[in-house]
């Protein structure tokens, strides 16, 4: 625009030589130049799959804590008209679970989630956020929160790290979420989500407390990936799960509300595992209601979910 | 001359890590090496494809659809969704893992038979099965990076490479003589 504005001769995407969106990939670089040029140029299609292969967007990892504060937080709000208020973070792949309606910026989940718990009385907001993104841009509004008392749950997720940017460190030991929230004046709970009972627990009171004010629950667990590290360097190796067959129901309460990446659906509706995914985290086999999902090593589940939890 | 060779694979599984081996072997080996790593979400399990090229004078690390003399797939599905890099014989090499997409199960033989036969040479490495062998799935890549470079002839510059992965990486070679 400002070449041509200078009376410089241009083409490009205005005239429909590259394309004005997506990729500018080698193809469409080739055919807009030849375009441009006059040259007659034609490159012969790709090579088709044999099979369309299925999508394969972005989930949780197997075995991450988000996973079971999501799968808490839907069963302790079901019933519930429920405004997720989405941040910035791991845990925006909440959407795979329709568990984040509105993700706009960082912090936001709190200042919007704030504005709708005003504005409309007769719904829950949920206002889900990581521990780095809580520290980085959420305190402002907590200042916001604390003084208007708005009626909403605020959820953060604290696993220690800033994960989705490849585990930096994240001040969560030196100055927890709760005790920062008590600060301010509001009441804060603790939880672990790989307890799943125990946090559906946490969430149920924390959601019948939100109607008149604000409560904050922190939901602790490291990243996955940070704990299989120290796991690694330790030579521990974690336990594994397995969906025994004849146990299992087709139920689908493990594909698809904790939708764990390293569940998959079987063809007749039952659950497997698969052995080279699985870390071992345990929610899956507490949240099967047949006790089809079991594990080879049962002696090493605790020792596992205690080495994480220091990761 | 150049080489062009795609590395494709899901979030987690090495896939960087096997192509920046992968163009380490090949300056090793005395070749100019572009690497372009076209990733996306490579640890949240979302398809990841790396861009290697090797040669005396190699000018853009990008292999256009249809350009690429070998595909090295650590996942048969990423190995379908390659597809569109290949030209005619070129080879594709698949480690003989499927790793399903939740809620979209497809049966693991019917993506294998359907690789084979479409004027490609296809290569089934058991990867997968020699690393859980070996202790952990975690050194698939290093098996498919020994029958990788096997192919490619540049097994013989890896000294740099660590103890463990060197054992899964010499399975991986062997292997590659074996079906040669």
């Amino acid at each position: 625009m400002q070449l041509r504005s200078m009376g410089v001769r241009t083409k490009g995407k205005i005239d429909g030589y590259f394309p004005k969106a997506g990729e500018l990939t080698l193809r469409a670089v080739e055919a807009g130049i030849a375009r441009v040029l006059g040259i007659s140029f034609s490159l012969p299609d790709p090579p088709k799959p044999p099979l369309e292969p299925p999508a394969r967007p972005p989930y949780f990892c197997p075995g991450c804590p988000h996973m079971g504060t999501f799968y808490a937080l839907k069963i302790a709000a079901a019933g519930q008209k429920v405004v997720w208020s989405g941040d910035i973070g791991c845990y925006t792949l909440g959407v795979n679970t329709g568990q984040q309606d509105l993700v706009t910026h960082m912090g936001s989940s709190l200042g919007l989630g704030m504005g709708i718990a005003e504005a409309d009385k007769g719904k829950l907001v949920v206002a889900t956020i990581g521990d780095s993104t809580f520290y980085h841009s959420a305190l402002p509004q907590l200042v916001d929160l604390s003084a208007s008392r708005a009626p909403l749950l605020l959820v953060v997720m604290d696993n220690n790290y800033t994960a989705m940017t490849g585990g930096q460190p994240s001040p969560s030991r030196d100055v927890p979420a709760e005790r920062v929230a008590e600060a301010f004046g509001i009441r804060a709970y603790v939880t672990d989500p790989a307890d799943v009972e125990k946090s559906v627990e946490v969430f149920k009171r924390a959601v019948a407390e939100a109607k008149s004010g604000p409560v904050v629950v922190v939901s602790k667990r490291p990243c996955t990936l940070e704990a299989l590290r120290v796991a690694r360097r330790s030579g521990f190796k974690p336990p594994r799960y397995y969906v025994d067959p004849s146990a299992c129901r087709a139920c689908g309460i493990c594909y698809n509300l904790l939708k764990c990446y390293a569940i998959s659906r079987l063809p007749d509706g039952k659950a497997w595992i698969d052995p080279g995914l699985c870390n071992g985290c345990s929610m899956c086999a507490q949240v099967c209601p047949y006790d089809a999902i079991k594990t080879n090593e049962p002696g090493k589940v605790k020792e596992w979910l205690e080495l994480w939890s220091r990761a | 001359m150049v080489t062009s060779v795609v590395v494709v694979g899901v979030g987690g599984q090495g896939v960087v890590t096997l192509a920046r081996w992968l163009g380490r072997a090949a300056a090793a080996a005395g070749h100019d090496v572009r690497i372009a790593e076209v990733h996306g979400l490579s640890q949240r399990g979302g398809s990841v494809d790396v861009h290697v090229r090797f040669g005396e004078r190699v000018r853009s690390p990008t292999v256009p659809e249809g350009g690429a003399d070998y595909v090295i797939a650590l996942e048969a599905l990423e190995a379908l969704r390659a597809f569109r890099y290949l030209r005619e014989g070129s080879s594709l090499v698949v480690n003989k893992r499927v790793i399903q997409v939740p809620g979209k199960y497809v049966e693991p033989d019917l993506v294998f038979k359907s690789l084979v036969g479409k004027g490609f040479v296809v290569r089934i490495v058991p990867a997968y099965d020699i690393a859980v062998k070996l202790g952990d799935p975690l050194y698939e890549n290093a098996v498919m990076f020994g029958y990788a470079a096997a192919l490619l002839g540049l097994a013989g510059a890896v000294d740099w490479l660590d103890e463990r992965n060197l054992k899964a990486f010499r399975e991986g070679v062997s292997l590659a003589q074996r079906s040669s």
